[in-house]
């Protein structure tokens, strides 16, 4: 007797393996929109990435324009497609949903879906109205798509190969292929290439400076956000891997985008990806520390409020907010009793 | 007819062979005890055989059929009981049930008398994430038993229970064995073995002892000098040494 003849509710689309994921990532989005400063970032954040990728965009000359859309969505397509097959072998080993994860239909589904939707996302947030390059953006998508799953395919091929058959050496590269160390080194790689594109694809000053800070801003906030770390302690992370982890990509990225910076010889990048770290760095680790000394709502009330004052005093009077700083920064290291950021380093 | 017959089944978990030519049986309608010290084995042979992991090598009869080759089908043909720690956070233990079983009013049937002993009810709307370890526990053995099957896997489900929710349990488990339900546990108390009708020893991957009925009854009667003889046999064979 299936679910149908009992009139229970089948999973959403009949897909397990879907209806897991839209819940969690439901659930995600709850806890995100819990707390009002970290929903406003998000929003905020998104449309800063949409709207200076589009304005990036739509300054390039038209023969750049078209291999921009062509190379682009290749990016997500791949990483996506990375987190999906991930998640993938997650459900086939330990979750209740293992029994559609092994089956070939609902898992193709599973990948199918997802991609669809955040192509369509993708090619509609950054080129609608212009219909030619929705359907180029959408199609470069899939093309990526196809092409990393055949890469992903024949590596799985291979390091289940060497999984069985490797020599010491190769057996070692083989393990160190899931370390933090190496998609650290892999965050910094992709890093280095997406500013480096966008460096000589983009040749004005203004439009290197805006890509690489949207970049910057979206490969900080997005690993260290609160939900993540959150996440990560459910499944068992301890909170002292999970931030170093976080700044372990933070690093990754900065050196990236920095030495792309160097590369194009353009201080002004540079300043910006390091103002950015710095500010982000900043409003975290004030996070953690009132965190550790308030409750709750109040922390995102008094982080406000601090930040309120700093800038304001910063602005005003330069020097008053030199005094000021390092009197507060002592203020909270007292109150959090623990000096929560030397974990990380 | 035995329900589960394993023969000289190896797995390999990269470049360790975690499970070694290991030959069992469990008889239907039994529960079946695997103990071990840290990295013995039981966590991957109990998987492999919910076809969690490929059996590398051997045999595994499921009620006479070989499914050594099908993850799927072994899959299928168990209840698992995943790690308490990996239940998504953001979901209720209703939603997590749904996507085992969609029919509601078939999953305290199934769970039979593991559902009032856990308090499952208590727990149906309380997010995930908001739950402690031993709530989470109690899900995760819970989810075990709402699938249809009659074969039950459970990779200790008695850690993180507080002692009341642990008795009420081994309780539970006895009674669901009396119904007809397939045991297979691994465990670390001595006391929960002997609750079970046989059962085996592993370290290094590889069978050292297989306990019978009798040693079982024995180890009922003297609980004491039955976990003296096991911890000896243990510390023998911990693969940490």
């Amino acid at each position: 007797m299936n679910a149908q003849e009992t009139g229970a509710a089948p999973p959403f689309l009949r897909n397990p393996l879907v209806a897991h994921d839209l819940l969690v990532v439901r659930g995600l989005i709850r806890s995100l929109t819990a707390r009002a400063l970290d929903a406003l970032s998000a929003v905020f954040l998104l449309f800063v990435v949409i709207a200076a990728l589009r304005h990036g965009l739509a300054g390039l000359p038209v023969a750049y324009r078209s291999i921009a859309i062509s190379v682009l969505p290749g990016i997500p397509a791949t990483l996506l497609l990375v987190v999906l097959l991930r998640r993938l072998e997650f459900f086939r080993t330990q979750s209740v949903v293992a029994n559609a994860a092994l089956c070939r239909r609902p898992a193709a589904a599973y990948v199918g879906l997802f991609q669809l939707a955040a192509s369509i996302a993708f090619s509609i947030a950054f080129f609608a109205p212009d219909g030619p390059a929705v359907v180029l953006s959408m199609a470069s998508w899939w093309i990526a798509l196809f092409v990393a799953f055949a890469i992903a395919r024949g590596l799985r091929q291979v390091l289940s190969w060497l999984d069985t058959y490797g020599q010491d050496r190769l057996a070692q590269i083989v393990e160190a292929r899931g370390s933090d160390r190496v998609r650290r080194a892999a965050m910094l790689a992709v890093a280095i290439a997406i500013a480096t594109v966008s460096a000589v694809m983009s040749p004005t000053t203004a439009g290197i400076v805006s890509v690489v800070s949207v970049l910057a801003w979206g490969l900080f906030f997005v690993p260290i956000s609160y939900p993540v770390i959150e996440y990560e302690g459910m499944v068992g992370r301890p909170l002292r891997d999970s931030l170093a982890g976080r700044l372990g990509y933070l690093a990754a990225a900065t050196v990236g985008f920095a030495g792309a910076s160097l590369a194009s010889f353009d201080w002004r990048v540079g300043a910006s990806i390091v103002s950015v770290g710095v500010a982000l760095a900043a409003y975290k680790m004030l996070e953690i520390l009132l965190a550790r000394a308030l409750g709750g709502s109040r922390v995102q009330f008094a982080l406000a409020a601090c930040l309120f004052v700093l800038v304001s005093v910063a602005l005003v009077q330069p020097l008053a907010f030199a005094i000021i700083a390092p009197v507060l920064a002592y203020w909270l290291s007292r109150l959090a009793r623990k000096r929560l950021w030397l974990i990380a380093s | 007819m035995n329900a589960i017959e394993l023969r000289d089944m190896s797995v390999r978990r990269g470049r360790t062979m975690a499970v070694q030519s290991v030959s069992l049986d469990v008889p239907q309608a039994r529960w079946f005890g695997v103990i071990g010290a840290n990295g013995s084995g039981k966590t991957s042979l109990l998987r492999a055989l919910a076809g969690r992991l490929e059996c590398t090598v051997g045999s595994c009869l499921v009620h006479g059929v070989d499914l050594a080759g099908d993850r799927k089908a072994r899959a299928d043909a168990f209840g698992f009981m995943v790690p308490a720690e990996n239940l998504p956070g953001p979901l209720t233990a209703q939603q997590l049930f749904r996507l085992i079983e969609p029919g509601e009013e078939r999953w305290r049937p199934r769970a039979g008398p593991v559902w009032d002993a856990l308090q499952i009810e208590r727990l149906l709307s309380r997010r995930i994430a908001t739950c402690s370890a031993g709530m989470r526990q109690r899900i995760a053995v819970a989810a075990a038993f709402v699938g249809a099957s009659s074969t039950i896997i459970l990779d200790e489900p008695f850690n993180w229970l507080d002692p009341v929710a642990a008795t009420d349990l081994r309780s539970a488990l006895r009674e669901s064995v009396i119904q007809g339900v397939t045991l297979i546990t691994a465990l670390h108390d001595m006391i929960s073995l002997a609750s079970c009708d046989t059962g085996i020893l592993l370290g290094k991957g590889k069978i050292i002892e297989a306990i019978d009925e009798k040693a079982l009854e024995l180890g009922r009667k003297d609980p004491f000098k039955f976990e003296i003889g096991i911890t000896e046999v243990l510390r023998l064979n911990s693969v940490l040494d």
